[in-house]
């Protein structure tokens, strides 16, 4: 593989394919602390949007992006923004009279990410950890790999974005400790990004990260900042130039430089105390135009904001109070995302965890850069849980252990059974993960029916069921069962099991 | 609506442990297909064989002598 004179030839990739932006970072091997890169658009993730023209070839990311409020509405285009949210849901597009699949869309982002690589960075990206949410279930990871498969990127395996987070964050230089070093501790990562909050509690044992609980909220983030940031530019200046309601019209194309000239306030605005929102030729009335000069200071913007960010508190106690902990038994509160960078937000966390928050310089790549050390290292996907299946006499026969690598060539077995009764013409095998302190107790993930003879053979004779049990390459788990009379297979998927990232030794 | 009926396994592991199969078959199913086992023809036998749970599960299953229906005992009350 061609790779940068800075990235050495064993370098891994990662990629962080986000609900609205995402990025390919890379890592080098050396231990503990391995050097990273993130593969930036001028210093920015990629933005995820697909923008589709008659006639032309789509464009991808911030030219994308730049253009979606102003030209969304005219004929010819087309915008497709958090794909990522479709991905598994069967959810196709009709773009231009042509049915397009959502993989097909994802497949341009990662299209895009690749082709970056190649020409700004001449790294040659054919292969890669790709990171996902902790509720992607498995229709959403085959989604994801097949649209990485159609631009040509095999998908090594998958890691959780709050996983990623952490690898990313103890391999630093910033961290005082290692991952190894953090046994026995609880981490909450409050991944505020462009398009969701997602809060995880963490817990490191046993040198696998695992999860404890987990929640967010999906439709408020940066993008919502930056629109509420807009209406209020809007407002003042209608105000002020006592401009009728429902006279205020503005050009094409002037909704998209505002939005993105909020989008860089808001940013501006987590390190300077007031800045101006300032737009030339921004609304015409009679022929005359008028420019916008809104100034905003960084009290104004918080109280904007203040509701969503009471929301977001209201989570993380809910996460915590879910994960059965409070405050001060965190101790590591990893803040990551764009969005976490606003000083309120900040002040909020730091009041709950004090000196035990840390914000991250690389808040918008740190995922991306930990699946490129996942990929560089050695870590691993394993089951957080055991899987059995429930016995006749009630009792669980382990399927595969907890801990068990998240591998097909690791997690594959065959159960020879018979039919304890038959008389109903059907064999139930049910498949079960455990949950709860020491995974206790067993919660029932699927119930697959086996056709099986409903005769009572001469002499007795009790049916034989074969179940055979594999974990794919996207984590989903495949059940099949056959009974040695009646040939009919039984097949099932379980596609929300629990994962966990162990770190193996070297 | 949702069922609370239960859903149970029906399934055992067919190993050395899990040997004599009749042990995991339900007690009224033991006696549907009793004369299938030439051990459990001996009541005596049976006694000692089956489980507890099976020998009650077996009973409702027997033709009562006194009523000459299946009524696990009913007939006396």
């Amino acid at each position: 593989m061609a790779r940068t004179h800075d990235i050495p030839k064993s370098a891994g990739i990662g990629i962080d394919f986000g609900t609205t932006n995402s990025v390919v970072a890379t890592s080098d091997k050396s231990r503990p602390k391995p050097r990273t890169k993130a593969l930036l658009d001028k210093s920015s993730p990629h933005p995820s949007v697909v923008w589709y023209k008659v006639g032309g070839e789509p464009e991808v990311g911030r030219k994308a992006k730049d253009n979606i409020l102003g030209s969304a509405d005219a004929t010819g285009h087309f915008f497709i923004s958090s794909v990522k949210r479709e991905l598994g849901k069967e959810r196709s597009y009709s773009i231009f009279g042509a049915k397009r699949h959502a993989t097909e869309v994802a497949a341009e982002i990662f299209s895009h990410l690749k082709a970056d690589a190649k020409k700004n960075h001449n790294l040659e990206v054919e292969e890669a950890v790709v990171t996902i949410p902790i509720e992607f279930d498995g229709r959403a990871r085959r989604d994801l790999r097949k649209a990485a498969n159609l631009a040509g990127i095999h998908i090594k395996t998958f890691v959780h974005e709050p996983f990623a987070a952490i690898v990313g964050y103890c391999c630093s230089e910033r961290s005082p400790k290692q991952l190894a070093d953090r046994e026995g501790e609880t981490c909450l990562v409050f991944d505020w990004g462009g398009g969701t909050l997602d809060i995880t509690v963490t817990r490191i044992e046993g040198r696998t990260i695992s999860e404890l609980a987990t929640a967010g909220i999906p439709n408020r983030s940066g993008d919502h900042f930056d629109e509420t940031l807009a209406n209020f530019a809007k407002t003042e200046f209608i105000e002020r130039n006592q401009i009728a309601v429902e006279q205020f019209v503005l050009q094409p194309g002037t909704k998209d430089r505002l939005r993105r000239e909020c989008e860089l306030g808001k940013i501006k605005l987590s390190e300077e105390d007031e800045l101006m929102i300032g737009l030339m030729d921004f609304y015409r009335s009679n022929g005359k135009p008028f420019n916008l000069e809104e100034f905003i200071n960084r009290e104004k913007f918080e109280e904007l904001i203040q509701a969503d960010v009471n929301d977001a508190m209201a989570k993380v106690d809910h996460v915590l109070e879910r994960a059965g902990l409070r405050s001060t038994d965190i101790d590591l509160a990893l803040l990551i995302g764009g969005t976490s960078r606003i000083p309120r937000i900040q002040k909020e966390m730091s009041d709950r965890f004090g000196t035990r928050m840390v914000r991250v310089e690389n808040a918008d790549s740190i995922i991306a850069e930990g699946a490129a050390i996942v990929d560089a290292l050695n870590l691993h996907p394993v089951l957080a849980r055991p899987i059995c299946i429930e016995l006749s006499d009630g009792k669980p026969y382990e399927i595969f252990k907890a801990g068990s690598l998240a591998k097909p060539e690791s997690c594959t077995k065959k159960v020879a059974l018979f039919c304890t009764d038959n008389r109903d013409g059907q064999a139930r095998l049910i498949v079960k993960e455990g949950f709860g302190p020491n995974n206790a107790n067993f919660v029932t993930k699927c119930v697959v029916p086996v056709a099986v003879c409903d005769s009572i053979p001469k002499p007795y004779n009790h049916e034989r069921v074969t179940a055979n049990f594999l974990l794919d390459e996207d984590l989903v788990l495949k059940i099949s069962a056959v009974g040695a009379i009646n040939p009919q297979v039984a097949e099932a998927e379980i596609h929300d099991l629990c994962f966990a990232l162990k770190l193996f030794e070297e | 609506m949702k069922s609370n009926v239960a859903v149970r396994s029906n399934l055992m592991l067919d190993d050395e442990e899990h040997k004599p199969h009749y042990r995991y078959i339900p007690g009224d199913f033991v006696g549907e297909i009793y004369h299938e086992f030439p051990n459990l023809r001996d009541i005596g036998t049976a006694e000692r064989e089956l489980t507890e749970q099976q020998l009650i599960e077996r009973r409702q299953y027997l033709v009562c002598s006194r009523c000459f229906r299946k009524c696990a005992g009913t007939c006396e009350r």
